[in-house]
């Protein structure tokens, strides 16, 4: 697929007639990228592909309620975010009191079939999700997808101080919880 | 003991099915809902539905507009009258305590001078 600029895409959805069109370009450009982000925080694949869907269908229909001014990625991240989050608390609050984890598809990992990792990426995974929910997403953004700084600044809201801090202190608690679950 | 260099590039350890980001596209696409009536809504048209919203928003318009002017009337001569109420008022509260001021003013000289109020009615009595 040829790389189209996100200004021809905004071009494009501001008409009408040319909305479906350009859509499918959006969708073709960042589907990739966001399932990534979508699949670091809530980690199995038939959950991702849910997340994704809901993530374009919210695009879609909230098309009149995108700013020209701000990023196309940026606005879809923020997106993808927010339903990956209302996911996990969704999830959270129908995991049974007694066994708090059964549910949890970080503990089954081991059986997925989309999980190409070791021990030592089971138990990193582990890590991650016992982090706040801030530092996951910033840890996710800069670990797994290498985003810069100011990149994240723009999708999360947060300065960069902040997300400097929260990376550091989410390192900290994944080394700590290496050390204490060895 | 199981460790991780987190400074290191990272692996990733999560696979997808082959082919799923194209299938994907083409579903998604057929999963959107149709935007047709919410266009028709915006779009320009003459058609007699249009016609009637748009002589019913001059209307209500207009009527706005008549409506904002009595309510900036209305609010404006209520206020004048609170005004003249209140210059009523302060009148009123001005001379008394004007004449409390006397009063206590009267007082107070005659502490300082060491006379009584009588002598002062007196004084002032026999002048006339």
């Amino acid at each position: 697929m040829a790389h189209i600029e996100d200004n021809d895409i905004v071009k494009l959805l501001s008409k009408p007639d040319k909305q479906r069109e350009a859509f499918e370009l959006m969708v073709q450009k960042y589907s990739s990228m966001l399932y990534w982000q979508i699949r670091h925080m809530v980690t199995s694949h038939e959950d991702s592909n849910d997340v994704l869907q809901n993530t374009f269908i919210k695009a879609w229909t909230g098309l009149d309620s995108f700013r020209a001014d701000s990023k196309l990625s940026t606005w879809l991240y923020r997106i993808a975010m927010n339903e990956s989050i209302t996911f996990l608390n969704k999830r959270k609050q129908e995991i049974s009191l007694d066994d708090p984890d059964a549910s949890s598809s970080v503990n089954s990992l081991e059986s997925d079939p989309w999980f190409d990792g070791d021990e030592t990426d089971v138990m990193l995974q582990k890590a991650i999700q016992s982090l706040p929910e801030k530092q996951r997403i910033v840890f996710n953004m800069k670990y797994f997808q290498e985003m810069k700084y100011e990149d994240m600044s723009e999708i999360l809201d947060t300065s960069v101080g902040a997300l400097k801090a929260s990376y550091h202190f989410a390192v900290e608690k994944i080394e700590k919880y290496f050390n204490e679950h060895d | 003991m199981k460790t991780v260099d987190l400074t290191s590039k990272p692996k990733n350890p999560f696979r997808v099915p082959d082919d799923y980001f194209q299938n994907f596209n083409a579903r998604i696409m057929e999963q959107l809902p149709e935007k047709k009536v919410a266009e028709q809504c915006v779009s320009i048209s003459t058609s007699s539905k249009t016609k009637h919203r748009k002589m019913w928003i001059y209307g209500l318009s207009h009527t706005g507009i008549a409506a904002a002017i009595c309510g900036i009337v209305f609010g404006v001569t209520l206020l004048q009258n609170k005004e003249e109420k209140t210059g009523e008022t302060a009148m009123a509260i001005e001379n008394s305590l004007a004449a409390n001021m006397n009063e206590e003013y009267l007082d107070d000289v005659c502490d300082y001078a060491m006379i009584g109020t009588d002598d002062v009615f007196a004084c002032t009595t026999r002048n006339e």
